[in-house]
């Protein structure tokens, strides 16, 4: 991804800042996406990437899935940020590109309704403090920024929502070290995969 | 040292199933590990160190009904029995003869013995309180689809759901043992079945933990877990079935757990772990025609799962589940094989 900053007209995209709002479920942050991840629920998409930081320290990877409050979590990430993976600034956009197809995977219904809702328009994350993963205002009706994570939504968007291909699991990423409480982070699969009753079809 | 081993376990399973006419001896037992031939004492020294941890006979059923009934007083705030009694309601969803009546049936006897009420006499008070005993959540597969398909019946114009949400109502599900794999596999459904909303307003209440999460941290591993390292026909006997799922959770990590706190010492789990593996293997060698696609050495399992089975190590007075290993309860005509715990099975 060519990571350039651009200037976008918050009247012709589709802006997001909170988890509230028509566009607020595209926010890491927002309820009502949760994950499963190694069999383990995960609240949203924004701990699940703070959990990507830290591999070699599972405690703090636990300590963060269960505070489930995705601000609180990502404080808490923050507090410990010497702890983060070493090749953190090289990986983390390949970390969050997988994690939002983690989200649509798990969230096919929502995500890709929403997702499909934006369509035509550039996605972007307002931001008062962060022009890497968002785009900050910079006059009346302008925000200026990298907005990768608006590009990510955008390129997930294109690539499959729009293609209407149809995603049956996500491979984990090939870097060193992708490990969530000690354990390679395995193959992502959808709900229908994970909740399959056959326990009583065949009874003994 | 057979004798003393067998008695030391009859003494502590001698209540299984007596209601039903079952009476398990200590020459039943002895009979039992004979047929694992030169590991007989073995298996009977290790399941005598095992056994206090995993039977609960009816008495200590009943202190854990009344401890769940302490709980949830507490956990809503109530002064007494009377004024909880009045709310609640014991929901009976599951079939009959399935352990829910069977738990409260006791339920009424703690009632009755410890406030001398009963839960009967409470029957036309409005309720705001629900209630879904049972005595295990394995998979958890049943137990989830109730829940969900209560929470989605109606009462009047709205769904549970919605009471539950709004607080008009309360749901708890109280269970005796939870498998911690199987119980974050029911929390993912209610995730979904729900848009995340449900969460903290469905309470847990467990009196026992099998920790069988090989991707949590700090699992204690109280079940039966092989590690690598079997012999050829275990391996095989796992690369043949007809089964694709989660093959990553089939052995454990032998490092694991840090502690060994449920088998007698890290060495002897091991060796107990592959006999009745391999014994279960044996037994199932020895059906005819077809073999149930749920069925695995150590207890019965989603038929898509690539394991060797649950290796559950819990059972009540009232029945042991299909989850535990099969040399425990396997019992076919013509088969082989005298279970140790003969199990019910409803018609």
């Amino acid at each position: 991804m060519n990571i350039t900053v651009k200037t976008y007209n918050i009247s012709d995209c589709a802006v997001f800042s909170k988890t509230t709002g028509a566009y607020g479920g595209l926010s890491n942050m927002a309820s009502g996406y949760s994950l499963f991840v190694n069999e383990i629920n995960i609240a949203n998409t924004e701990i699940l990437y703070q959990c990507c930081r830290f591999p070699l320290f599972p405690k703090l990877q636990e300590d963060i899935i269960s505070i489930e409050n995705p601000m609180e979590a990502k404080n808490l990430a923050r507090k410990y940020e010497k702890y983060t993976r070493q090749d953190w600034e090289r990986v983390k956009v390949d970390i969050m590109k997988w994690c939002l197809k983690v989200k649509l995977i798990q969230n096919n219904d929502g995500f890709s309704t929403l997702l499909n809702s934006t369509s035509g328009k550039q996605i972007v994350e307002y931001s008062t403090k962060d022009p890497f993963w968002g785009a900050l205002p910079i006059e009346k009706g302008k925000l200026q920024g990298k907005n990768v994570l608006g590009r990510l939504l955008v390129e997930i968007r294109e690539t499959i929502v729009l293609t209407e291909q149809k995603l049956n699991s996500v491979s984990p990423l090939t870097i060193p070290a992708f490990l969530l409480f000690n354990n390679p982070i395995e193959t992502i699969h959808t709900s229908d995969y994970i909740i399959e009753d056959l326990d009583d079809v065949y009874a003994y | 040292m057979i004798e003393k081993f067998a008695a030391s376990i009859h003494h502590l399973i001698r209540d299984y199933r007596t209601e039903d006419g079952i009476q398990i001896s200590p020459d039943s037992i002895i009979a039992w590990a004979s047929q694992f031939g030169d590991d007989a004492l073995f298996i009977l020294s290790e399941l005598s160190h095992i056994l206090p941890q995993m039977y609960i006979p009816k008495d200590r059923a009943k202190q854990f009904i009344l401890q769940h009934i302490n709980w949830l007083i507490n956990r809503y705030g109530y002064r007494g029995i009377h004024e909880f009694l009045s709310d609640t309601d014991f929901l009976k969803i599951q079939q009959d003869g399935k352990s829910q009546q069977a738990i409260l049936q006791l339920l009424e006897e703690v009632l009755n013995e410890t406030w001398q009420t009963s839960s009967l006499e409470y029957c036309t008070f409005p309720k705001r309180n629900f209630v879904y005993f049972d005595d295990v959540l394995a998979t958890g597969s049943t137990l989830g689809r109730q829940v969900v398909d209560w929470l989605n019946s109606s009462i009047g114009d709205k769904k549970y759901i919605d009471l539950v949400l709004n607080d008009q109502a309360r749901l708890s599900v109280n269970l005796f043992c939870v498998h911690t794999w199987g119980h974050a596999f029911q929390k993912y459904r209610f995730n979904k079945e729900f848009n995340d909303i449900l969460g903290r307003k469905l309470i847990w209440m467990h009196n026992i933990e099998i920790q069988n999460h090989a991707k949590f941290t700090n699992q204690a591993y109280n079940h039966a877990f092989p590690v690598h390292g079997q012999p050829i026909n275990v391996q095989s006997y796992l690369a043949n079935l007809p089964a694709d799922k989660y093959e990553d959770y089939a052995y454990r990590n032998d490092a694991l757990p840090l502690k060994e706190q449920f088998f007698s010492s890290k060495e002897n789990r091991i060796k107990y772990e592959n006999v009745i593996l391999q014994k279960g293997i044996d037994i199932i060698n020895q059906i005819r025609g077809e073999i149930k696609p749920n069925i695995r050495p150590l207890g019965l399992i989603n038929p898509s799962y690539k394991t060797f089975g649950l290796g559950t190590h819990f059972l009540t007075w009232r029945n042991i589940p299909n989850n535990c290993p099969l040399v425990y309860w396997w019992e076919v005509p013509g088969h082989n094989w005298l279970p140790l715990f003969p199990r019910k099975i409803l018609e």
